[in-house]
C-alpha cells in the first residue's frame, strides 16, 4: 500500500486534495492485483489515468495563474508523461492476465506516484510558501 | 531543469565555510601555539634593545661561528653523501658475501649519539691514548714533535666523528630510492651499453637525487643540532657559541640573537628538504619491482666492496662499542654504582613521559585532521611539527625565554593580587625539559601516526558508522587495533631520541638533575670516560632499537617479496 | 513511506555544483539504481543519504523520519542504514564472523552470533568464518560486506559500486546473488554504478544523473532505452551513428533512409542518432526495403557482428552496424540497410549552427558521454 506520509505533502489543499484521490485510486488498483482480480484493472487504471491527466491540467493552470517561474519544465515534464500513461493503460488493458505485466503495472504505478507526480509537484512548494499561500506546519 | 536558486542554498554554503570551533580543532591550534612559542620567545627576545652584545659578537666570534659551521657543514655533508650514497649502490646493486648482512648491519652507526663516538675516538687517538703510545713505542719516538699525528680535537676530527654517526641516514633513503627504480631502468641502461659506472652517475643517481637531497638536510640538521661533540673539541659552531654566551656570559639577548641568525640556516635546510619531497613523488617509477640480480664481480672487485661496506660499520659502530664495553668490564666497581642507576631512572623515565605525551599528542591530532578534513587543520600540524629542525639549543633558550616570562608573569600577578609569591614555577623543571622534547619531536610521532592512520581508509570508518558506531566508539575499535604497532613504533622511536639528547637537557634540566646522557658527557668532558662507560653503552643500546625495528622493516621490504596477504 | 525520500537535494564543493535538486523514492523493497558517468555527484548523493556529508540543500527522510534538512542532520550511527562500498572496506582485524556482528548490539551475545550465521548462510561464506579478510577473494569479501550491512536490519542500504572491483565473470555471479539476498531482506535499496548493464539488470527504476548533478531521466530500463531524453542518455548504452539534419517535411533524411521527426518544426536543426543495432540488415530476397549497401569490413564479437557500412556507389559518411544474426560478408548479391525507427532518436539542436550546411553532415561515430556503455 501506498501512503502520503508528511514529507510528501505539499501543505496546500487543493494539490494535496488530488494527490490523496490519486494514491487511494492506486490502493485501489493494488489491492485488486493482489485479490487476484487483474481484470479490474482493465478500467481502474483508465480512470486513474483520466483523472491524473485532469490533474495536470488543472496544476498546469494554476501555476500560470500564480506566475510559478519554472511553469515551462513542468509543463513538458507532464506531455513526457503521456506516454508511460499510454503504457500503464496497455499493460492493464491487454495483459491483464499476464502475472509478469501484473508485477510490471504495481511497480510502474507506484513510481509514477510517487517520483513523477508527487515529488515533481513539491518542487513549487518553496515558491507557494514564498508567495505566501502555503502556511507550513514545520 | 534548472534548479532556480534558494536562499537557503547560499545560507548553508556559508555555515559549513565557516570553521566550526569544536575540540579537536581548538586543541590542535592551541598545542601549534604552544610549539611555535620557543622560536617566537628566540626571535622575540632577539630583537629586544639594552643588554645588547650584537655589535661585540659581530666583531669577534661571530665571522669564527659562521665560517667553521659552513665548513663543519660542508664536510659532513660531502661525508656523508659519499659514504651513504656509495654504500648504498654498492648494496643494492651489486652482489658480494655479507651483502645481506651489510644491507642492515650499515645502520647500526645510528645507534651511537655523535658524542659518544667522539669520546671513544678521544680516548683512543689522543696523545697519551694507547694508538700513539703503541706508535711511539714501535717507531721510539720519545716526544710529539717527532711525528705528526691527526689531532682529534679539531674541525676534521668532529667532521670525521659526525660523518661516522650521520651517514646512516643519507644511507636508507638512497637504498630505498635504488630499490624504488624500476629494474628495467637500470637493465635497459645497461643493454644501451652503458657499463655500472655509467648507469651510477648517469642513470641512478640524478633518479636517487631528491631522495639524497632529503638525507643530506637531515644529516645537515643533525649537524647543527649537535652540541656534545663541538663542545669536547671545542669546535666553535653556532651551537656552540649559543651555549657560550647563554652559560659563560649569562646574556639572554645575545644567545637569543645568534640563535636566531642559526634558525634562518635552519629554515633554508627546511626549504631544502621540503624541495626534495617534493620532487621525490615525481620520481617513482613503480611500486612493483624484481629482486635486482646485481653485478657480479671479480674476486678482487667483490673483496674491495666488502672492505668498503665494513669500514663504516666497524669504525662507526663496532669499534667504538668493543672499546666500551672493554671499559665497562675492566673498570667495572667504578662505573657500576647507584648513581649510575639513578642516572638511568631518569632517562629512562623522562624519555617514556616524553614519549607516551609524543604519542598521545600525534594520535589526537593526526585524527582531528582525519575527521575534520584537511583545509585548516593540516598546514597548522605542519607547523606544529617543524620542531624537529630546530637545533636543540636554540630551543633550549626558546623555552626557557617563554617559561621565565611565564613564571614572572605569574608570580607578578600572584604577587599583586593575593601577597604570594610563587617564583619559579615552570623554568627548571620536568615539565620544561619534557615541554622541549614535545617540540623538537613531536614530528617523529606524528610521522610515524600519520602513515599508519591512512591504512585505515575512510570507507572502513564509514562502515563502522554506518554499523552503528560514532567517532569515539569507530577510534577504540576500528583505529586502535590496526595502528598498534605504529603507535608502539613511534612511542619508541621518541623514547630513544630522547634517551640521546643532550644540549636541550643540558639547558632545561632541573637542578641537579642528571640524564645518562649528561652525566657521560660531564665525565667524559673531566677525561673519566671509563667510569661513564656503562652509561654510554646504556645509551647505544637503547639506541639499537630502532635500528633493530628498521632492518626488521627492510628484510620485509626485499624485492619481490610481497606484503602480508593480498589474495585478489 | 518505508524506504527513502529524497527531495531537492542540491551541493556544491568549492563553488562547483555537483547535484542540482535532485528528488526520487526509494519505496522499501524496492531497488533503485544511480546511474551516471564519474562526476556527476552520484557518490555525494549516496553519502548525503548515509550521513557521511553533510546535507547543503534538500531533506531526506528515511521511512517517515526527517535524517538530515539544512538546520539538523542525524549521525550516521543513528539512520539504520547499511553500506556497501567498491572497495568492500572489511575490517583486516577482525575475522569474518566479527566483521558480521560489528553492527550489532552485544555483539558477542548468542543472539548476535545466530543472526550473523543466518546472514553468513544467505551469501554462502559459512565455511569461511574464522578466516581473515586479507584471506578472500574479492567475491567473497563482497558477500562477507553484505551480510555485514545487512545484519543489523537496515532500514535502508546504500551500495556504492559494489560490484566493479570484480572480475566480469565473478561479476555477474555476485550480482544475480546480491539481488537475491536483496529480495529476501525487503530492505530499501540505493545503488548507483556507472554500468548501465548493470543498471538495467539490477533495478526497476533508474534515474541517471548527469554532469552537473542533475537528474535527467528517470524510469524504467525500457523507457530509458527506448525513448532516451537526450543525446547523453541516448549514448549511454554505447557508441551511436550520428549527423545533423534539417527537418524537412516532417522527417529527416539520412544515406540509409528517412526517419520520422513528427512533431518538430519544420525547417529546425537536428541531431540524429541511430544506435548500431538499429540498422537492420538483409538481402534483397527477403522482403526488406532499404538501401543497398557497401560493406566496408566485419568483426565477429561473439554474440554480434560489428559491420562498417556505407551507402552503395556514393562516397559517403560510414556507418557501424550491429546483428546478432549469422552474416556472411561474402554473401553473393547486394546487401541492403534500413533503420529500425525504434532505435533511432531525433534531438533538436539546443543553439542554432553558423550557416546553413548540408543536409545531412559528415556522420560522427562516437559518443557524448565519456564513459558508459559497452563497445
Amino acid at each position: 500500500m501506498v501512503e502520503v506520509t508528511p514529507s510528501f505533502e505539499l501543505e496546500f489543499e487543493p494539490i494535496d486534495r488530488d494527490h490523496r484521490r490519486l494514491t487511494d485510486m492506486i490502493n485501489h488498483i493494488l489491492a485488486a492485483i493482489d485479490a487476484g482480480k487483474p481484470d479490474e484493472c482493465e478500467h481502474l487504471v483508465p480512470d486513474f489515468v483520466e483523472f491524473a491527466k485532469k490533474h495536470f491540467q488543472r496544476e498546469d493552470a494554476f501555476l500560470e495563474q500564480v506566475g510559478y517561474p519554472n511553469r515551462g519544465w513542468h509543463v513538458e515534464h507532464h506531455s513526457h508523461l503521456d506516454n508511460k500513461m499510454d503504457h500503464l493503460i496497455h499493460l492493464a488493458t491487454q495483459h491483464s492476465s499476464s502475472k509478469v505485466a501484473q508485477e510490471t503495472l504495481r511497480k510502474e504505478l507506484v513510481y509514477f506516484l510517487m517520483d513523477d507526480i508527487i515529488n515533481a509537484d513539491l518542487d513549487f512548494k518553496p515558491y507557494l510558501i514564498e508567495q505566501g499561500l502555503i502556511e507550513p506546519k514545520a | 531543469m534548472e534548479a532556480f536558486q534558494s536562499r537557503s542554498f547560499s545560507a548553508a554554503q556559508v555555515k559549513a565555510a565557516f570553521v566550526r570551533a569544536d575540540g579537536w580543532t581548538l586543541g590542535t591550534i592551541v598545542l601549534t601555539l604552544a610549539a611555535v612559542i620557543p622560536v617566537a620567545a628566540v626571535v622575540g627576545i632577539a630583537f629586544t634593545p639594552g643588554d645588547d652584545i650584537w655589535g661585540h659578537l659581530v666583531s669577534t666570534v661571530l665571522p669564527t661561528y659562521i665560517s667553521t659551521t659552513l665548513q663543519l657543514g660542508t664536510g659532513v655533508g660531502a661525508g656523508t653523501l659519499i659514504i651513504g650514497v656509495g654504500t648504498a649502490w654498492l648494496v643494492t646493486t651489486c652482489r658480494f658475501p655479507g651483502r645481506k648482512i651489510f644491507e642492515w648491519a650499515l645502520l647500526l652507526p645510528m645507534a651511537m649519539p655523535a658524542y659518544v663516538i667522539a669520546y671513544v675516538y678521544t680516548d683512543i687517538l689522543e696523545y697519551a691514548g694507547p694508538v700513539q703510545e703503541t706508535l711511539r713505542e714501535i717507531f721510539g719516538w720519545t716526544t710529539k714533535r717527532e711525528y705528526w699525528f691527526p689531532e682529534i680535537r679539531s674541525l676534521g676530527g668532529a667532521i670525521s666523528m659526525m660523518t661516522l654517526v650521520l651517514y646512516p641516514y643519507v644511507y636508507l633513503l638512497s637504498r630505498a630510492a635504488f630499490m624504488e627504480q624500476n629494474i628495467c631502468v637500470l637493465e635497459a641502461s645497461r643493454v644501451l651499453g652503458r657499463g655500472p659506472w655509467r648507469s651510477f652517475f648517469t642513470v641512478a643517481l640524478p633518479v636517487a637525487r631528491p631522495a639524497v637531497v632529503v638525507g643530506v638536510t637531515l644529516v645537515l640538521m643533525e649537524t647543527l643540532n649537535d652540541f656534545g661533540t663541538v663542545d669536547f673539541f671545542a669546535v666553535s659552531t653556532f651551537t656552540l657559541g649559543i651555549f657560550d654566551v647563554w652559560m659563560n656570559m649569562n646574556n639572554m639577548a645575545g644567545a637569543s640573537q645568534l640563535a636566531s641568525l642559526l634558525l634562518f640556516f635552519v629554515i633554508l635546510l627546511v626549504l631544502l628538504e621540503r624541495f626534495g619531497r617534493r620532487k621525490q613523488r615525481f620520481h617513482h617509477t613503480t611500486t612493483k619491482y624484481k629482486a635486482l640480480p646485481g653485478y657480479k664481480l671479480s674476486r678482487g672487485r667483490e673483496t674491495l666492496v666488502f672492505i668498503a661496506c665494513a669500514l663504516p660499520v666497524v669504525f662507526g659502530f663496532l669499534l667504538p662499542s668493543g672499546v666500551l664495553v672493554g671499559f665497562a668490564v675492566v673498570f667495572f666497581e667504578d662505573a657500576a654504582n647507584f648513581k649510575v642507576l639513578g642516572y638511568a631512572i631518569n632517562s629512562i623515565g623522562l624519555s617514556a613521559l616524553a614519549a607516551v605525551l609524543a604519542v598521545g599528542i600525534a594520535i589526537f591530532m593526526a585524527y582531528g585532521v582525519r575527521m575534520h578534513g584537511g583545509k585548516i587543520l593540516k598546514p597548522v600540524t605542519r607547523v606544529a611539527t617543524l620542531g624537529y629542525a630546530v637545533p636543540g639549543a636554540v630551543l633550549g633558550v626558546g623555552v626557557i625565554v617563554a617559561l621565565t616570562t611565564l613564571d614572572n608573569g605569574i608570580d607578578a600577578f600572584m604577587l599583586s593580587t593575593f601577597g604570594i609569591s610563587t617564583g619559579l614555577l615552570f623554568s627548571g623543571s620536568i615539565a620544561a625539559v619534557t615541554f622541549g622534547y614535545m617540540v623538537r619531536f613531536l614530528a617523529l610521532s606524528y610521522g610515524t601516526v600519520e602513515a599508519s592512520l591512512t591504512k585505515i581508509t575512510p570507507n572502513m570508518e564509514g562502515a563502522a558508522r554506518s554499523l552503528g558506531h560514532g567517532p569515539a566508539s569507530t577510534l577504540r575499535r576500528v583505529h586502535m587495533p590496526l595502528m598498534k604497532g605504529s603507535v608502539l613504533t613511534a612511542a619508541m622511536l621518541v623514547f630513544v631520541d630522547c634517551m640521546k639528547e643532550l644540549p636541550m637537557t643540558v639547558i632545561l634540566r632541573p637542578f641537579n638533575f642528571e640524564t645518562l646522557a649528561t652525566f657521560v658527557h660531564q665525565f667524559a668532558s673531566d677525561e673519566q670516560l671509563e667510569e661513564a662507560s656503562i652509561g654510554a653503552l646504556a645509551i647505544v643500546i637503547s639506541g639499537i632499537l630502532p635500528v633493530l625495528l628498521l632492518s626488521y622493516a627492510i628484510a620485509r621490504s626485499r624485492p619481490g617479496q610481497e606484503t602480508a596477504g593480498q589474495a585478489t | 513511506m518505508k524506504g527513502l525520500h529524497i527531495h531537492g537535494v542540491s551541493h556544491a564543493f568549492d563553488g562547483l555544483r555537483i547535484l542540482n535538486n535532485v528528488s526520487f523514492t526509494v519505496p522499501a523493497g524496492e531497488l533503485v539504481c544511480l546511474l551516471g558517468p564519474s562526476g556527476s555527484g552520484k557518490s555525494t548523493l549516496l553519502r548525503i543519504a548515509a550521513g557521511l556529508e553533510r546535507l547543503q540543500e534538500g531533506r531526506v527522510t528515511i521511512d517517515d523520519e526527517v535524517v538530515a534538512d539544512p538546520s539538523s542532520q542525524v549521525a550516521p550511527e543513528h539512520r539504520r542504514i547499511g553500506l556497501m562500498f567498491q572497495d568492500y572496506a572489511l575490517f583486516p582485524h577482525l575475522n569474518v564472523l566479527d566483521n558480521v556482528t560489528f553492527g550489532l548490539p552485544a555483539a558477542k551475545s548468542a543472539t548476535a552470533r545466530a543472526r550473523a550465521l543466518d546472514l553468513l548462510e544467505q551469501v554462502g561464506m559459512t565455511d569461511h568464518i574464522e578466516k581473515y579478510p586479507h584471506m578472500l577473494s574479492g567475491g567473497q569479501q563482497q558477500r562477507v560486506a553484505l551480510a555485514r550491512a545487512l545484519a543489523p536490519k537496515p532500514r535502508l542500504l546504500l551500495l556504492d559500486e559494489p560490484f566493479s572491483g570484480l572480475d566480469t565473470s565473478m561479476r555477474a555471479v555476485i550480482r544475480k546473488e546480491t539481488v537475491s539476498v536483496l529480495r529476501d531482506s525487503g530492505v530499501a535499496t540505493l545503488m548507483i554504478t556507472h554500468d548501465p548493464e548493470e543498471a538495467m539488470y539490477m533495478a526497476d527504476r533508474i534515474k541517471i544523473l548527469g554532469n552537473g548533478g542533475r537528474v535527467l531521466q528517470q524510469g524504467t530500463p525500457s523507457e530509458i532505452y527506448y525513448h532516451p531524453v537526450d543525446e547523453f542518455v541516448a549514448t549511454l548504452f554505447g557508441p551511436v551513428n550520428r549527423f545533423e539534419g534539417i527537418v524537412t517535411a516532417g522527417a529527416v533524411e539520412s544515406p540509409l533512409g528517412r526517419i520520422d521527426t513528427a512533431g518538430m518544426d519544420e525547417g529546425s536543426k537536428v541531431d540524429v542518432l541511430i544506435r548500431p543495432e538499429g540498422l537492420m540488415l538483409g538481402t534483397e530476397n527477403g522482403a526488406h526495403g532499404g538501401v543497398p549497401v557497401e560493406v566496408l569490413s566485419t568483426r565477429l564479437l561473439g554474440n554480434s557482428n560489428s559491420i562498417l557500412l556505407k551507402r552503395a556507389g556514393e562516397d559517403g559518411p560510414e556507418f557501424q552496424a550491429r546483428v546478432t544474426e549469422d552474416f556472411d560478408p561474402f554473401e553473393v548479391g547486394p546487401i541492403l540497410a534500413r533503420i529500425d525507427a525504434r532505435h533511432a532518436f531525433v534531438y533538436r539542436k539546443e543553439e542554432a549552427e553558423p550557416g546553413p550546411g548540408p543536409v545531412c553532415s559528415q556522420v560522427k561515430y562516437g559518443t557524448t558521454a565519456d564513459q558508459g556503455g559497452k563497445a
